[in-house]
Formats: structure tokens, sequence, C-alpha cells
């Protein structure tokens, strides 16, 4: 609200009908023309130095100071700056007499009252207090207005028909200042200095007269319409009154110009609210002082600015404007109510009625929005609902939750309103969503205005006469700009920074310097009437600002304090969000639900380093999704970007391609997969060997790892073996099932299935020999060792034939120790040996053939393995595969062709070993097994029958000869052990 | 504006590496880590000239990792936009705050403000474009451009251009 005149027009008036309002101070009369500072400002305005300018301009500031200190003192609730002012005691009446000294100076100020004096006007009809009112009124006014303008008429023409002479007459008879010769010959001139318009000793004299503070206005316009019915009633005989005036930078005064005290004195008697003995002669030397426009930083309220309250119980609360009184004198606002609805209410004990207590600041209620159910429950005498979202409640209105009251202006404050976000917060709409512009409407930081030149950066001339040049920045300095002009050898000149323009050109980079967009950058892309619009480098928006807040920025990196952009940061414990948009105090952020929200520096807790962070989460197919991966959307718009954070549901993502938000967004992991794993890239360098070409050269191709797949049944299934753990350790049993590294044995021992870990079993042979471990019976693949033997299928039938558990009969398969057989190369065997290590493996196959309690016969012919091996050796394949023939001794004779084969150790064997010898095992024992079984067993081969095992042969006899021998088993065919 | 430039990259080796073919490696690793890259002094690095003649310099144990650090020198072709240089390029996105034209490994933005007063945002039409009496510009049309203005970051340029002259816009 900038301060407003009032002038009181006399009849002198028209001496002065032209005279402009002067912005700040209002008085009345216009016969002070010489006196008005605004005269010789214009004068001194070219000719003065720029250098004594600035000096007076500081002064100027300085002096702004002092009368806002001043009306501080004056307010009774206005406590904040005492220790200030008593800082500032000293040193202020000696700023006043430097003042006196620069009368000049003050006047240069002035330069704001030719911009304002159309507002001023403006504001003058706004105002209203002249013309407008209710229509009864009008009708009266007008009236009374017509009246006055044709007096003024008429005045206008008399005066016009005075001569100049009879007019310097009359005003050396008011002011008695034309004695002054000096000033005569100046007014004749035209010309004055600003010396001689100062007032003297001479002049009428200026009374301070003590009033209730905030009536000050309301005072001035009364004394206004009394002096007219002054004027009226008294007709020729008038008052002495030149001027009325008030200051708004000193509350609870106004000043009276008049040649008498006494008049004064008169003047006012009967006036409420002025204290006439309280009066004060304004010293000569300071009368200029109190007519120096203040340099102006008032607000001008309208409705949606935000001011604050400065008494009562919502002293310091933050209220919006909702409407202006016509006087402009009140103001209705909308403030968070306060409201205790009667909790602290004491009861009267007599009449048992609650007595309001009046709430005092000390102890009042904490801002909160007006709730109807607490009022309803607590205080229902009081409330009166209006509609769904007007209720009066203690002679208060309350709308949507707000109060709406009625303050004075004057205990309002409406400049330097830093409201803090939470403050507006409770302003906000519904949802609590801030509007930025309102607040930066409000938070107009002191430097957001002024502009910053540095040295360097590119001007352009705005006035004076390089006014269109262009130069470049050389010095600075708080006012004056030493810029060296482009094209011109001259030494720099200073101009003032309030007529330099900075310019960019599309394509420069350019950083925001204050205001609410400060840090942010971007490159220029047009500039129009010192308005330079950029495309953000953050959010890719374009943003118009002026050029004087820019600046020409090297690096790219938003300056904005501790959060950047894309940074995520904790909002609250459980919260977290990414910055989309880092100003100066005001962040965007998406939190994880996916809402854009404005939060100030202060509401955000921390910024989380996201590159300690290692919280993983699962994409939709099972993979981890860590911190730098990257993902891509299932389904939709199919986005895809970088992992920025991982939240338990929620995972924050950034996409290079996407606009909006900064390119940020939030999935469920759910729905995203990953494409490629930061880890991977890093593990896969990590990995020398294969990073190393050499070291990759030389491995080949990768090998398989210790542990191949196994697939089909496990090797362990129908094992024999020993349980290696404790327990149950030592006990043989066959492994009936697997289950993954558990396999259950069925103990021979007892009947009872144990689960043992599979690697904790020693794997046999159904008859016996060395236990093998899982792993190496894996790497066998499940072959064991001795089945690989010929012998194993003899031993298997005596195994049968004894019908004794192998288990049981395990202490005797160390009989297989048979020098030939125990070394596992079957081809040890002179016969077998012969044939080739091939033969072997066949041989192996023979185990089987030593578990067929059948007839050998089909064992043998099942056997294609065999077959073809042995058939390898000699062709007579046939002869085993007619392993029927086994059954028949005729067969046994083509076993002779097997011998045939023509190894002559195992031929002879063999062929010893035909029909006759069948029983004849001699044969075998005579040649081939002499060889290879080993001499003694040709002897034992005699022995028929005795033999269990082949391997117990090895000591006693060659039972297995027996057992071959007996034509009994052979015509059994079933095998040859089992008839045994 | 492309140029040759001489350049020079410090590649540090594991130990595993030291051997007969070191220098092979080192050529490999130079290439894989300088192609196609960008530093915002020299622009873009499109290709290293010469694999067979990079000069390595002797390499110096770190004293600490036993790994060794090879000073490799080699000639390259870089790119770096300028302003005022005229380049064609691919609109890669469309948008109504205007098209990016990807111009080989550069994206450049081109404003409404920088296009031609008569073309104008036709949010309607799929895929978005910018269309006047004369031209549609759209996502996959080939612009011919004036880059305006580039910030280089420290491993990026950004740059935007201008279509709002002669001879400029679809090709």
């Amino acid at each position: 609200m900038s301060e407003r005149e009032v002038t009181l027009t006399t009849e002198e008036q028209r001496e002065d009908s032209s005279i402009p309002e002067e912005s700040e101070s209002g008085f009345l009369d216009g016969r002070s023309e010489n006196k008005r500072p605004r005269d010789y400002e214009e004068e001194e305005e070219d000719g003065e130095d720029q250098e004594v300018a600035a000096e007076g301009a500081n002064a100027g500031k300085s002096d702004d100071r002092n009368p806002q200190e001043a009306s501080n003192e004056d307010e009774d609730g206005e406590s904040e700056d005492e220790d200030e002012e008593s800082d500032d005691d000293s040193p202020r009446k000696k700023q006043r007499r430097e003042r006196n000294r620069f009368l000049d100076i003050e006047a240069e100020v002035s330069d704001d009252d030719e911009e304002e004096e159309d507002e001023e006007d403006s504001e003058l009809v706004r105002e209203g207090f002249i013309t407008h009112g209710d229509d009864e009124e009008e009708e009266v006014q007008r009236a009374k207005d017509d009246r006055l303008h044709r007096q003024l008429d008429q005045n206008l023409q008399k005066s016009s028909e005075e001569d100049a002479q009879k007019l310097a007459k009359e005003l050396r008879e008011r002011y008695g200042r034309s004695s002054s010769k000096q000033y005569r010959a100046a007014a004749q001139d035209g010309y004055v200095t600003q010396r001689f318009m100062l007032p003297s000793v001479d002049t009428a004299t200026i009374w301070g007269v003590r009033c209730r503070p905030g009536k000050e206005k309301d005072l001035v316009k009364k004394l206004l319409k009394k002096k007219f019915n002054l004027d009226k009633s008294m007709g020729s005989k008038k008052l002495k009154i030149l001027s009325i005036f008030q200051r708004d930078s000193f509350s609870g005064r106004i000043y009276i110009e008049a040649p008498k005290q006494s008049v004064i004195e008169k003047f006012c008697n009967g006036v409420p609210d002025i204290y006439v003995n309280q009066k004060l002669l304004i010293p000569v030397q300071e009368l200029p002082l109190l007519l120096k426009p203040s340099k102006s930083d008032d607000v001008r309220l309208e409705p949606g600015s935000y001011v604050r309250i400065k008494r009562g119980i919502y002293k310091g609360d933050l209220a919006v404007v909702e409407q202006i009184s016509d006087n402009n004198l009140e103001c209705m606002l909308k403030v968070v109510p306060r409201l205790d609805y009667g909790k602290n209410d004491e009861v009267d004990p007599d009449t048992k009625q609650k007595k309001a207590k009046r709430a005092t600041f000390s102890q009042r209620p904490p801002p909160q929005l007006f709730n109807p159910t607490m009022a309803l429950r607590m205080d229902q005498a009081n409330l009166y609902k209006r509609d769904e979202k007007h209720f009066t409640y203690r002679n208060e209105d309350y709308i949507d939750g707000y109060l709406i009251k009625v303050f004075k202006i004057q205990y309002l404050k409406s400049k330097n309103i830093h409201p803090a976000v939470e403050e507006l917060a409770r302003f906000g709409s519904k949802d609590g969503a801030v509007d930025l512009t309102t607040i930066s409407q409000t938070i107009k930081k002191a430097q957001a205005s002024r502009a910053m030149f540095q040295p360097g950066d590119r001007v352009e001339i705005l006035s004076g006469e390089q006014r269109g040049s262009k130069g470049i920045v050389i010095r600075t300095s708080t006012d004056i700009i030493s810029v060296k002009l482009i094209g011109f050898n001259a030494k720099p000149l200073g101009f003032l920074i309030s007529s330099l323009r900075k310019i960019f050109e599309p394509g420069d980079h350019v950083s925001v310097m204050s205001g609410d967009h400060q840090g942010d950058a971007g490159l220029v892309l047009s500039v129009k009437n010192g308005q330079v619009t950029f495309v953000s480098d953050q959010t890719r928006e374009n943003l118009t600002i002026s050029a004087n807040n820019l600046t020409k920025s090297m690096d790219s990196t938003p300056t904005s304090g501790e959060y950047a952009l894309h940074d995520i940061v904790e909002l609250s414990a459980k919260n977290v969000a990414c910055v989309i948009q880092a100003g100066h105090d005001i962040f965007k952020v998406l939190d994880d639900s996916g809402k854009v929200s404005t939060v100030t520096k202060g509401s955000i807790l921390k910024k989380i380093n996201t590159s300690r962070s290692r919280i993983a989460s699962v994409d939709g197919s099972g993979k981890e999704i860590k911190i730098g991966d990257t993902v891509v959307e299932k389904l939709g718009a199919r986005r895809e970007g970088q992992v920025l954070y991982v939240q338990s549901h929620q995972i924050f993502i950034v996409s290079k391609k996407i606009v909006e938000n900064a390119g940020v967004f939030v999935v469920n992991p759910i729905n995203v997969e990953a494409v490629a794993s930061k880890d991977n890239l890093i593990a896969s360098k990590l990995d020398l060997s294969k990073m190393n070409p050499e070291i990759a050269a030389k491995m080949g191709p990768p090998s398989q790892s210790a542990q191949p797949i196994r697939v089909g049944r496990d090797m362990a299934l129908n094992k024999t073996v020993r349980v290696c753990s404790a327990g149950y350790k030592g006990q043989l049993g066959i492994v009936k099932d697997v289950n993954g590294d558990l396999a259950t044995v069925e103990l021979h021992s007892k009947n009872k299935h144990i689960t043992v870990d599979k690697h904790k079993l020693m794997y046999f042979n159904h008859e016996g020999g060395d236990g093998i471990s899982y792993d190496e019976l894996v790497s066998r693949r499940g072959r064991m060792p001795h089945a690989r033997m010929g012998p194993s299928y003899v031993s298997a039938p005596r195994n049968m034939a004894t019908g004794t558990p192998v288990g049981t009969v395990a202490p005797n398969l160390s009989g297989n120790m048979t020098p030939g057989w125990n070394s596992f190369d079957g081809g040890k065997t002179p016969a077998l040996g012969s044939h080739g290590a091939g033969g072997t493996s066949a041989w192996g196959g023979a185990s089987t053939w030593g578990g067929q309690g059948g007839g050998g016969t089909s064992t043998w012919g099942g056997q294609a393995g065999n077959a073809s091996t042995w058939g390898g050796q000699t062709g007579a394949t046939s002869t085993w595969g007619g392993a029927s023939a086994w059954g028949n001794k005729s067969n046994w004779g083509g076993a002779s062709t097997w011998t045939s084969g023509g190894e002559p150790g195992a031929t002879s064997t063999w062929g010893g070993g035909d029909k006759s010898a069948y029983g004849g095992a001699s044969t075998w024992g005579n040649q081939g097994g002499a060889s290879a079984w080993g001499g003694g067993n040709k002897s034992h081969h005699r022995q028929d029958g005795t033999g269990y095992a082949w391997g117990a042969a090895n000591n006693t006899n060659q039972g297995n000869r027996s057992t071959w021998g007996d034509p009994s088993a052979n015509g059994s065919g079933s095998t040859w052990g089992a008839n045994r | 504006m492309f140029f040759f430039k001489d350049l020079s990259l410090n590649i540090t080796l594991h130990p595993s590496y030291f051997g007969p073919r070191m220098r092979e490696y080192l050529k490999t690793k130079l290439l894989q880590e300088v192609e196609g890259t960008c530093t915002g002094k020299f622009g873009y690095i499109l290709c290293v000239l010469d694999c067979e003649n990079i000069e390595i310099e002797r390499g110096r144990i770190l004293p600490t990792d036993g790994s060794a650090e090879f000073t490799v020198k080699y000639r390259a072709v870089v790119w770096k936009p300028f302003k005022g240089e005229v380049v064609d390029g691919i609109v890669s996105s469309c948008t109504n705050l205007g098209f990016e034209v990807d111009v080989g490994p550069l994206s450049v933005f081109v404003s409404p403000f920088l296009m031609p007063d008569d073309l104008t945002f036709n949010s309607g039409s799929n895929p978005p474009s910018y269309q006047s009496s004369e031209q549609i510009i759209t996502k996959g049309s080939r612009v011919r451009l004036k880059i305006v203005g580039a910030r280089s970051e420290v491993n990026s340029i950004y740059a935007i251009g201008s279509i709002k002259e002669d001879y400029l816009g679809v090709i």
C-alpha cells in the first residue's frame, strides 16, 4: 500500500490547481511550490555528478531506515526491532545532521516520483474518498463537486485576471518571503536554486500534533472537512491553516502548517483522537526532511497478497488479503484460525456460566482450520451454520475452515513478508499443493529486483547519451558500473545500474542468478524486450526471465544447494522421493507413489547416497534389479531407463527419452524386466581370466564345471551303500530313493529306511569291492569299479547261489583280490587282455550278467554292448550272442570259437573249456587260466564246485570254475551260479 | 566440424596382461575406451586412425598394485559441433516444446522459437508433428538445421538448433 496524500483543498488552491500530487507526503496547499523539493530536483538532475548521486542514493537509503524505525518505536505492539533500535540510536542523530548537509541530494531520489505519479492518480481515484460511495451520497457529493468545480473555475478566472505583480504581492503577504532579494530575482528568472527555496524562519511553522496512532489518515480527512465547514460558516474570517498532512513513516502524528499555535488549537478543538496539547514545533532545518519523499518499499496490497498481522492472538500470523475496503483503511483477511473451542474458558462458579476467556498471545491455541464438529461439541451455543462451508462462530465468520475477518490496515505488515512454505501450505489448495507462482509473487528477495552485473557481462545502455550502444562491464560497484563501449577506444564510462541491461543472444548458455529459478541454466532461445527465453537444462521447459537476472554461465551444472536433479531424497522415515526440479529453496519431487509435489529445502531430511545403497529388487521374471541397471517396462509404453533407486515396492527409473518429470517415473518392479545389469558388466570386467585375451586363449572353450548337470536318474539309486556318517555308520543298505542331496537307504540289517546325505555314503558294487564316494561314482557315470570285470558276473551267481546278501558277503569280496582281477584293468586277464582294453568295458557290462538270476542266456543276448565288444575281438560274438549256447554245451563248443579268436592263451583256455571241459574247467585252468588267472588257478579249477566265488577261488579253488563246470547249472541255463 | 586430432590416453594394465600380446591388447582396449565417446573439449571421437601405428610408450609400473600405466598416443577423427554450423540430421522426437534431431551422435534441440513462424505444432497428427504449408516435420524426418548454441559438459554435448533461415528445414 503506498502512502496516500490527502490534499486539503482550500480556496488558495486555485493558485496552484496545477500542482501535481506529491507522491509521498499528503499535504494541503499548493503555495508551497517554492519549497517543493521536486522542483529543484528536476533542475538538478542532469548536472549532478554521478558519484555524488550514488552517494546520495546511499544517504537516501539510510534515511529510509530511520523513519521506519521511528514508526516501529511508535508501534505499541512492535517489539521486534528493539535491540536494533538501541544500536542505532546514536547514529541516527548524526545521519540527520548529515542529511541537512546533503539536502540537494535527497532531492535526487525523486526520480521515482515521476514513475509513480500515474499510479498515484489512479490510486487517488481508486481510493474513492472523493467520489465513490453509495448512490445517495454520490448525488450529494456530485452536487457538492459541481459547486466546487464552479467555484474553482471562477477562482481561476479571477486569478488569470490578476497580474503577476499582484500575485507576487499576495505571495509576499502570505509568506513574507518575497522580501528576500535573491529570491525575487530568481523568481523572475524562472530559475530558483534549491538553497533559496528552503524554508526559513519567516515561513509558516509546521506543528506535529500527537494523535491516536492509526487514525492519521482519518484525521486528515476529517480536518479537511472541518476546514471546509469552518470556511463556509466563518466567511471571510478564515482560520489560517495552510496545510495538513501526515507521514506514514511517522505514525501517531499529523502535521499542521499554520502561522500560529493558537490557530491550531482552535482548529483542532473538539476533534477526537487528536491530542492538541502534545504538539511539537518542527525545527526549520528539519522541515524539508519532513516532506522528503521516502523511497517507497511499500507493497501494494491487493486481494491475494500476503500480509502479517501485527497484534492480537494472530500476531505474526500469515494472512491472505481477501478484500480491501473502499477507503483503503481496512481489509478482509483470510487467516488460519487459532481456536480452542472454549476449552480454556473459565466457568463462573456462581452462575455456572462459562465466561469466554480472552485468548492472549502468550497462550494462544495452535493454528488449525476451523473444525465445525469440535465447535458443535464443545461450544454449540455460539455456532451458527450458514451453509455447508460457512459458519459463524462466536460472531466471527469461518469459510472453508478459514477465519474471515476484517483488520485495520495499520495493524498489518505488508512489507518483507517471507511466508514459510509451511504457512503457505496451510493456505494451499485442498491437496496441499503449493502454487509456486503465488509464492514467487510474495517472496521477493532483496536481490531479485536488483540487477547484478559482473565484469565481462555484455550490456546495452538504455538511457542517456549513449543510449542504444553496447559495451562490456569492466568494473562494478554498488550503483555505478563502468562499461567499456564496444567500438570506442575511450576509457570506460560509468553508468547507473538502472540504465543498463544485459544482452544475450540466442544460443548463449545462461544461468539464473536469483528468484524462483535460481540456479537453473539453459540455452537462450530468444530475446525480446529484455526478456530472455531459454530452454532449461534440467526440465527442458522454456523459461522466460528478465535479462538482468541472468548471467552467462560456463558450466552447466545447476548451482542449487545440496540437492541436485535426480537426487534421491528422504522426505520422512518412510517416504523417499526423487528431485525432478531443483530450484533455490524449492524443489519439485516425485515421490514413490508417483505423485509430484513441491517441497522446501527444509522439508527434505537428507539425500540418500545411492552409490552406497545395496538394495535390490526382483523383476517380473525373477531377475535381480539393482541401482544402475537398465530396465524396460513390460507393459504399456515400454519405457526404458536406468534404475535410480529401489524401494521396497517401487523403483525409480530415469529415462533420457522422456521429458516430463525430468524423465523420472516410478514403477513396480514386477512390471519391468531387466535388460542389462550394471553389475554383470562390472563382474565380467573383474574376471581377469576372461578379460585377458592371453589367458582366454589358453583356456580354450570354457570347461565344464566340476559338477556336471545330471539328468535322468540319480547315480546313487539302487546302489549298495555303506553309511559313513554317525548313527548308522558302517551299515549297509540299498539306496531306494534320492531326493536332492538326501538318499533314502534301505538298510540290510534292519527293516528300516533311513535318510542320509548321499555324499556321506560309500558306494559299493553289489559284490563288494572298494567303496567309492558319490563324487567318484558320478565321475564314473554310475559304473562301479568292479563291474567292469568279467568276474563280476561270476561272483554274482555265487551270491545268488548262496543267497547271502551282498553285505554279508562283503568280506569275501576281498577275494576278488586276485592279482589279475584286482587290477581294474580288466585287460589283464590274459584272454581279455589280449582282446584289448575295449573288451574290458564290455566285460563291465557283464556285471549285469552276473546279476541276472535268470538264464545267463538272455543276459548275454541282451547285452549288445558286450556282444559287439566281443565280436570286435574275434567274431566270436555270434557265439556269445548265442549266449543261449551257454545253456547248451554245444555252444560252449562255440565258445571254443571264441577262443579261436586267435589269442593263443585265451583260446586255448576257453577252447579247453569246451563241452567236455565244461565240466572240465580244467581246460580253463589248463592254459589260459594258467597265464592270466594265475598259475594257481589251474589246480583250483579242477576242484569243481568248491569255490564259492572267484575271489574266494583264488585262495582255495576256482569255485567259479566249478560253477561253470557244473553241468547242471549249465543245463539250467538260468544262471550259472544260480543253480550252484 | 571434423578434425584430425592427436590425442593420448593413459591405460592401466593389470599384471596378468603382461606378455607377448600386450600391445595388441592395449590397442583393443584403446579402441574400446575411446571410439564413440564424447569429450566436451574435443567433441565426439569418431574413429581412431592408423590402428597399426598407435604409439605406445613404455609402461610404468605403479608402485602400489603392480599394474602398469601406458600412455597411448593416437590420432583420431573428432567431430565438434560449432555455433553457426549447418548440419543434417534425423528427427528423433517431436513434442510441443520442440523437436530433437539426431545429428550423428549429437542430439540437437529445435525450439518453436527457432522455427519459421508458420510452422506450428500439430498434436493431433500421429505421430505428433510440426506442420506448415510447405513442410511437415515429424519423427524420422530428415532436417537441415543450423546450430545456434552448444553446451559442452564433461562428457556430453547438447545443442540447440534453428531452422528459421533460408534453406533450412526438411530436406
